[in-house]
């Protein structure tokens, strides 16, 4: 299975170390932004990421506008999964139009699955 | 008009109603003697003329001295009650003819005596009795009609009074009617319809229109139920905020100590070993973060029932303050903490929620100034009071939301890009409570773009105010 980059968006800075270290121990590469306009420098400068994990609520750039502005500009080249700890995630998942959702808080096999069912 | 205007005028209405049958039973009443007076004198004017026949008989019989005798006594008395119906008002057409005939017939009499009656031959005497027996039947005709139509005039006066009344009664009937469309168009119908929205607005109906107009007291109600619904309608609001926003606070730590602890699941022998001191850590602060949220919620609706209760000891402000700052900087990432000033302060507080306080104020700095890393914090006494500051070069807070920020749930910054930041809307309403519970005050100035300062003061020798405020 070639390597596949995954972009994890998310503002608290322990759930994006402990994302990326799951990730990383089952061989994905993982590039990490704390909100969405990280996020949009990091795709300008390291390329597009075979996926997105994407927080909604984060300060400067929130995820809402992140996909809005993601879609303007690269024309949605990777798919997104949504990750909310609203009580209705399917919903925030069809508002910004994203591929997927996990509802926080969430299983790590849900975030596995979930992953590689995009990549597939 | 005022309700209490209305009620004056419906009040001065029915005293008039009322008053109108009274007057006439009161005018009836006072007419009575006079009435009585009248017929008393008209019977006893038509008792005069049946003593009228008894004269005659003596004329017949020709005794014409006792005649003349009797016929002057009772021409008196008829004069007499003829005065007195003058005297009571009557009017003359009643009476007019009986007291010329009487005046006719005793002028006869007066031109009578026995000597020239004596004198007087057969056709003579017939001549004069006959004349007599004439007036005195005139006198008796005369006096009968006056009665009759007198009687007719009393039942038609009656008949007119009668009328009056039946007037005077649909009148007050219209009165009453008029009084009973006006007070329930003008008072009940608006009252019926506050009542509807109100009962609306007590579904969470928050849309409804409430009716304001009229100037009166049920205006007023109106203008006061609306500015009730809008404030319900915002607390409504920001408590579903609140509600939500509180739960995805509550997720997020506990998202992190799930992560944790799976990963940790997967992990042994080396691996396990090096993750531990930080899972070690990570736990400690989330369980941190998660009973500052829970006992924030329940500082909140303790200061709703009213119960929180100061614990009030004796410290000393710059020590509080130096140990803030110090345990603030270990946790913010990257912002500089600097105690401009720190004057030493000893107080009477409740230690507790003083730091709570400033905890509040410190977090609020560093949240809100993402680009910006400095802030400023300042103690200093004023005479009998102790002022504290925070300074930051952040986002500071729009004009239009400044006025609301100390009330609970509210979030200064929804809306805004920086709406995401971690708040539940309740830091700057405990503070405030805290604060004003003590006696204090807590105050800011911000400008949009370049920074908040938020100060709080606290008495010195303090008088702790166990009141509400």
């Amino acid at each position: 299975m070639a390597t596949n980059r995954i972009l994890v968006v998310e503002d608290n800075p322990d759930l994006r170390m402990l994302t990326k270290l799951a990730l990383t121990k089952k061989g994905f590469v993982v590039t990490c932004a704390e909100n969405g306009q990280v996020a949009l420098e990091s795709i300008e400068k390291d390329g597009m990421p075979d996926l997105i994990l994407l927080d909604m609520k984060m300060p400067i750039m929130d995820g809402w506008e992140f996909s809005k502005q993601f879609k303007e500009k690269h024309d949605h080249a990777a798919p997104i999964v949504v990750m909310t700890a609203a009580q209705d995630s399917r919903g925030r998942a069809m508002e910004i139009g994203a591929d997927s959702f996990l509802g926080k808080p969430f299983e790590l096999d849900q975030l596995f699955d979930c992953v590689k069912n995009m990549l597939h | 008009m005022s309700i209490k205007a209305k009620l004056l005028l419906a009040n001065i209405l029915m005293f008039f109603a009322a008053l109108t049958p009274g007057w006439i039973l009161v005018g009836s009443y006072m007419e009575m003697p006079k009435n009585l007076g009248i017929t008393r004198s008209v019977y006893s004017l038509v008792h005069e003329l049946t003593l009228l026949n008894n004269a005659m008989v003596d004329i017949r019989h020709r005794d014409i001295e006792r005649a003349q005798k009797q016929w002057i006594g009772i021409s008196d008395e008829i004069k007499g009650y003829i005065e007195n119906l003058a005297d009571m008002g009557v009017h003359p057409r009643y009476y007019e003819t009986l007291r010329e005939t009487n005046r006719l017939i005793r002028r006869l009499f007066e031109g009578v005596n026995t000597a020239n009656i004596q004198t007087l031959d057969e056709t003579q005497r017939n001549f004069l009795i006959t004349q007599v027996n004439l007036k005195t039947h005139d006198m008796i005709m005369v006096g009968h009609i006056l009665l009759s139509i007198m009687q007719e005039d009393l039942q038609a006066a009656n008949d007119r009074a009668t009328q009056y009344v039946l007037a005077f009664f649909v009148l007050v009937v219209v009165i009453f009617i008029y009084m009973y469309w006006f007070l329930s168009y003008s008072i009940v119908n608006p009252l019926i319809d506050l009542e509807y929205c109100v009962r609306e607005i007590g579904k969470g109906e928050f849309d409804i229109k409430v009716p304001t107009s009229g100037n009166d007291e049920i205006g007023a109600l109106g203008v006061a139920v609306n500015k009730m619904k809008a404030n319900l309608k915002m607390l409504t609001k920001s408590k579903e905020e609140f509600l939500s926003t509180a739960a995805h606070e509550l997720k997020t730590p506990i998202t992190v100590l799930k992560t944790t602890s799976q990963l940790m699941e997967g992990m042994s022998g080396e691996e396990l070993k090096n993750f531990l001191p930080y899972a070690l850590s990570t736990i400690n602060k989330q369980c941190d973060q998660l009973n500052k949220l829970v006992v924030d919620v329940l500082e909140v609706s303790k200061l709703e029932l009213e119960k929180t209760e100061l614990r009030v000891v004796h410290f000393s402000m710059n020590h509080l303050v130096e140990e803030v700052v110090q345990n603030m900087a270990k946790i913010s990432e990257g912002h500089e903490l600097e105690v401009i000033r720190n004057d030493e302060v000893d107080i009477f507080a409740d230690r507790t929620r003083i730091e709570q306080v400033l905890v509040n104020l410190i977090d609020n700095a560093i949240k809100y100034s993402p680009n910006s890393k400095k802030i400023e914090i300042e103690s200093k006494q004023e005479s009998e009071k102790v002022v504290i500051s925070v300074k930051d070069y952040g986002i500071g807070i729009a004009k239009s939301r400044q006025g609301q920020i100390f009330e609970r749930f509210y979030r200064a910054h929804a809306g805004t890009a920086y709406e995401q930041v971690t708040s539940m809307g309740v830091g700057l309403f405990l503070s405030k409570q805290f604060v004003l519970r003590h006696g204090g005050e807590i105050k800011f100035n911000s400008v949009e773009g370049e920074g908040s300062t938020f100060f709080f003061s606290l008495p010195i020798k303090t008088e702790v105010s166990h009141g509400n405020e």
